[in-house]
């Protein structure tokens, strides 16, 4: 069991986590949900990590890897980066005040296509900061120092890659997509992440039996909170979606957090 | 009951296990009676999980879910741990236990002598005890007396071989090493340990105390004897030569330590992990295809 590690397994059901919330969320446009929803909402999560990133310090201008005296200050990426967070919010706020806006007033309609336009422009040009930000920390960081601290970058990252695919929809035309193929991909790439969450979380526990003697660890907590997650995303009920980020999220915490 | 078994129940119920479940929420700091709340949880599940079932998958991952919480509430409830730490050539018959959190609930018996035989720098350790000797590493943990021994770490202790250098008349210098216990010669001078700080500091009162068993910044006071004359003499790995008693045409210095080691392991009694390990595998096999 041992030839293919936990946090290996958990890594690739986060993958199919990821691509049936990419799909459920394309089944989702084709039934006529507005893709800039999409946008909001990954702009609001990239928007909450750039926030907790490195204890919040984005927010005076800073950032670093690391504590203490391992600790290696990054003030170029941190420029970026906190360029990239005030692009997020405003564009965020932007979606969010369309949204919430009443388009039934030709008036207001008006108002609320120019503050779309606006908040897709700014989550864009926000996604276009984040990549070089991001770009900047994976490369010019110290190796032992990324090794040590690896949540932020690779938060980082997923939030990059996150928000790339959650603007995708946005830039040009909508294509037409089978909304009952795509659900479908949904629903089997669900259960694959299901099944390897599962898989992963009894292999966690035989390493843990293996090494430290016993199988509640903290590793095993963690994918059996990511295996619950996935037994919850299984049944075909309301919310299918949000069910699917968060066994996304249980995962990726598994996956990283070990 | 019906309730309980639709899918937005079962949905719900495992989501809030979840929840409950996860190190990182930490719901157990103002959840009150967070393991009573988690064990209500899994058995709700595990009978919404039965009531919903209509396929032979179904039944499976309720089945496995059932194992899987009557196995870890068992071992969370009449399981063990906890840690023992011991020196090469020691032996002892307890471990000291860990209860709820981590808080040391006292020292449990173990039903057997155990006895650490060695211990290198990378925490391998060779074990002895029941009846059978069996070696550690921090990769592999081993079964004795009922209990699964692993992670072990090499710990420094407080006593250490110093590495002393005597600087005698003429530049010569002679180097020797000196233990806890006995004295050494060197150059003329019968020299012994008096006491060891492995992490020297000085307190309020300037008085000498060690701030950990980490070899940090290694001083001693040593008993230096040439003859009818005596000396108490000073030496700190970051200053050498730094005392220079009168009388004494020595110098003697610090170059290094090597602290002796001992083995921390922790203890493990985990009576139905076998059966939890087939429970998940039922629940993996009937995820396949369930609609849970």
């Amino acid at each position: 069991v041992s030839v293919v590690p936990s946090s290996v397994l958990a890594g690739l059901a986060a993958s199919c986590a990821a691509f049936a919330l990419l799909a459920g969320a394309r089944a989702g446009l084709a039934r006529g949900i507005d893709r800039h929803v999409f946008a909001a909402g990954a702009g609001a999560f990239a928007v909450a990590v750039l926030f907790a990133l490195d204890g919040g310090r984005l927010l005076r201008w800073d950032y670093g890897i690391g504590a203490g005296s391992g600790r290696h200050e990054m003030p170029d990426a941190a420029l970026v980066l906190a360029l990239g967070l005030l692009a997020a919010l405003g564009g965020t706020l932007a979606l969010a005040a369309d949204r919430l806006g009443t388009p039934d007033t030709p008036a207001a309609g008006a108002s609320g296509s120019l503050a779309r336009t606006l908040g897709r422009r700014s989550l864009l040009a926000a996604w276009g900061l984040l990549v070089p930000g991001t770009g900047l920390v994976l490369l010019r960081s110290p190796k032992e120092a990324l090794l040590a601290a690896p949540r932020g970058p690779v938060a980082l990252a997923m939030t990059v890659i996150g928000l790339g695919l959650a603007l995708w929809p946005t830039v040009g035309e909508p294509r037409p997509i089978e909304a009952g193929t795509t659900e479908a991909q949904a629903a089997v790439a669900t259960r694959l992440a299901a099944v390897l969450a599962t898989t992963a979380l009894l292999t966690a526990g035989v390493e843990g039996w293996m090494s430290g003697g016993t199988y509640l660890t903290i590793s095993s907590l963690r994918l059996s909170a990511a295996s619950l997650a996935g037994l919850s995303a299984l049944p075909e009920t309301g919310l299918p979606n949000a069910r699917r980020a968060l066994l996304l999220v249980s995962l990726l915490a598994a996956a990283i957090g070990g | 009951l019906k309730l309980l078994g639709t899918a937005p129940s079962v949905a719900l119920l495992a989501l809030f296990a979840a929840l409950v479940v996860s190190p990182d929420l930490r719901l157990d700091r103002w959840l009150p009676a967070a393991d009573g709340v988690f064990a209500a949880v899994g058995l709700l599940l595990v009978v919404a999980t039965w009531i919903r079932a209509s396929t032979a998958s179904d039944r499976f991952v309720a089945l496995g879910l059932a194992v899987v919480t009557l196995s870890v509430g068992y071992d969370t409830l009449r399981g063990h741990r906890g840690r023992l730490t011991l020196v090469p050539g020691a032996g002892t018959r307890t471990f000291e236990e860990f209860g709820r959190g981590g808080r040391v609930v006292g020292g449990r018996p173990l039903g057997f002598d155990l006895l650490v035989r060695d211990v290198d720098g990378q925490g391998r350790a060779t074990l002895e005890g029941a009846g059978e000797v069996r070696v550690v590493t921090p990769r592999r943990a081993v079964g004795l007396g009922g209990y699964r021994l692993g992670s072990p770490r090499a710990v420094p202790t407080a006593t250490a071989q110093l590495r002393l250098a005597v600087d005698g008349p003429g530049g010569t210098t002679e180097r020797v090493v000196l233990g806890a216990v006995g004295a050494v010669r060197a150059s003329g001078l019968e020299i012994a340990l008096d006491r060891y700080f492995p992490d020297f500091a000085l307190d309020e009162r300037q008085q000498p105390l060690s701030r950990s068993d980490e070899p940090r910044n290694p001083a001693a006071l040593l008993q230096v004897q040439k003859g009818d004359s005596r000396w108490r003499v000073f030496v700190i790995r970051a200053m050498p030569g730094v005392h220079r008693p009168e009388g004494l045409d020595r110098v003697i210095r610090l170059e290094d330590v090597e602290p002796e080691l001992a083995v921390g392991l922790s203890v493990s009694q985990d009576p139905t992990a076998p059966l939890a390990g087939f429970g998940l595998l039922l629940v993996a096999l009937g995820a396949m295809r369930s609609r849970a």
